[in-house]
Parts: C-alpha cells; sequence; structure tokens
C-alpha cells in the first residue's frame, strides 16, 4: 500500500475514475481522457 | 519609481518572513498534529472527457482519511442518515466510498464551488451561520432527533487532547503568526475559559441533546 499522498493519487488510474465521473457527469458513456490533481489539504 | 520599488522590496521581505514564519509553526506542530502525511489528504482530481462528440471538462474531490481518524463522515454518507437536509445546507453528492485493505477509506465528493469565489463577504459568512444554526436546532423545535451509533457526543470530557493543544499554544505564543492571533487578552480569556470548563459543561449537561456538525470552517 503507498503511503505518500502522491503515491496514492498515482495508484488511481482510468477505470477507476471513468465511473466516478460518469456520475459526476450524469453521463453513462462520457470516456476519461486525461486527469491530474492538485492537493488541497 | 524608486519609492514604489523600495515599497515593493519591504512587501516581499514581510511576505517572505510570514511565509517562512507559517513553514516554521508547521513544522513544529505537523509531528503532534499532521494534517498531511500518509494515507491522509484531500485532491482536486480534474481532467477531460469525451461525451458523445464533445470534449468537456470535469472535476471531482477525493478525500482520503486514515484507518485512526473518525469514521463519521464515512457513516454519514454510508447511511444516507442526513440524506434529507433543508435545501440551504445541503452535503456535496458522495459518488464511491473505496475501502482500503489498510483501513484508510477514500471518499470520491462532488466538486462543491460556490458563485462568490475564494473570499467571502462577512455577510455571507453570516448566512452560512443562519444555515447552520437552523440545522443544528431543527430538532429543537420539533423535527425528530436524529440517532445512530456513530454519532460522537460532544463535549467528550476527554480532555488530554484539549489540555496538551493549550500547553503547546502557550509554547508558541511568541511566535510572529500566533502572536497576532493569540493576544495576551485572548489568551487570558482562553485560560479563563479553561478554569470554568467544569461549571460550564455542567450546565451544558442540562440543556436538551442536538445534532451539530462541529466542523464547519471556510
Amino acid at each position: 500500500m503507498p503511503n505518500a499522498p502522491d503515491e496514492v493519487i498515482s495508484t488511481v488510474d482510468r477505470s477507476a475514475l471513468t465511473p466516478i465521473v460518469r456520475q459526476a457527469l450524469d453521463d453513462a458513456t462520457a470516456e476519461v481522457i486525461d486527469w491530474d490533481y492538485h492537493t488541497l489539504q | 519609481m524608486e519609492e514604489r520599488a523600495a515599497r515593493e522590496d519591504v512587501t516581499f521581505e514581510v511576505e517572505g518572513r510570514l511565509a517562512e514564519a507559517v513553514a516554521e509553526l508547521l513544522r513544529s506542530l505537523e509531528s503532534e498534529w499532521p494534517t498531511t502525511g500518509p494515507e491522509r489528504g484531500v485532491f482536486r482530481v480534474a481532467g477531460h472527457c469525451r461525451s458523445g462528440t464533445e470534449k468537456v471538462s470535469w472535476s471531482v474531490i477525493l478525500k482520503i482519511r486514515p484507518e485512526r481518524a473518525s469514521r463519521s463522515e464515512f457513516y454519514a454518507y454510508q447511511s444516507g442518515i442526513l440524506d434529507d437536509l433543508r435545501d440551504d445546507l445541503q452535503m456535496p453528492i458522495c459518488y464511491r466510498i473505496d475501502e482500503q485493505e489498510n483501513g484508510s477509506y477514500w471518499l470520491w465528493l462532488e466538486d462543491a464551488q460556490d458563485d462568490i469565489g475564494v473570499v467571502w463577504p462577512v455577510e455571507r459568512f453570516g448566512l452560512a451561520a443562519r444555515h447552520l444554526g437552523h440545522f443544528n436546532g431543527q430538532c429543537l423545535v420539533g423535527k425528530p432527533l436524529l440517532q445512530a451509533e456513530w454519532f460522537g457526543r460532544k463535549p467528550t470530557l476527554q480532555w488530554d487532547a484539549t489540555e496538551r493543544v493549550l500547553a503547546q499554544l502557550e509554547s508558541v505564543r511568541d511566535h510572529l503568526l500566533v502572536a497576532r492571533a493569540y493576544t495576551p487578552e485572548n489568551a487570558r480569556g482562553v485560560r479563563r475559559l479553561w478554569e470554568d470548563r467544569h461549571t460550564l459543561l455542567a450546565a451544558l449537561e442540562t440543556l436538551p441533546t442536538t445534532l451539530c456538525h462541529l466542523d464547519a470552517q471556510r
């Protein structure tokens, strides 16, 4: 299991994000193209 | 022109000193009160996706909570107990909860944003306080008190942590940043409150129980 936040985030991949993004956009066919992140806390 | 340049130099120097002071203060507090670190953090994850023939932007919030953290937020979302909040106070939508093998959990949340921006005027804080007040007081005016085993109880009557925080606050009172907010007058007030805690807590015990958020901040 990764420890540092950067390591944690690096485990997130397209297959993990796709169902979440589809819910967020209310679009069951949306396909994730790219993503990035920044730390808020 | 020279005067302006001099003013800017002073500004940079002050900003630099403040930044150093913040970093120093955080370093001194981090070991006991970690705000970041292993298996915790809040992130905005954003990108693009293809929706039909269009390329659209998206963003979500990923909140990672360690095993040792309170699981109140986890249960609040999982149970749906707060789904019927009033329209003026809403929780961000939770898209998914991932429980990890090490006991930590990840909340994938709506990236809730307002139209005001980063700096709220005082009036907006007032409105938010009113909304929270409605929430905190609703069970006192007819609505049944929500009950759940995982609700915390405050005050907890376990004051070890508070005592440590107060001691730590005293130890950094002269720090550039702390001194700005924790003035001698404020320090006297905090000490007085601490000394009267048993009387105040006894009075609190006689009041009706209500459900409060207790962690509203901006």
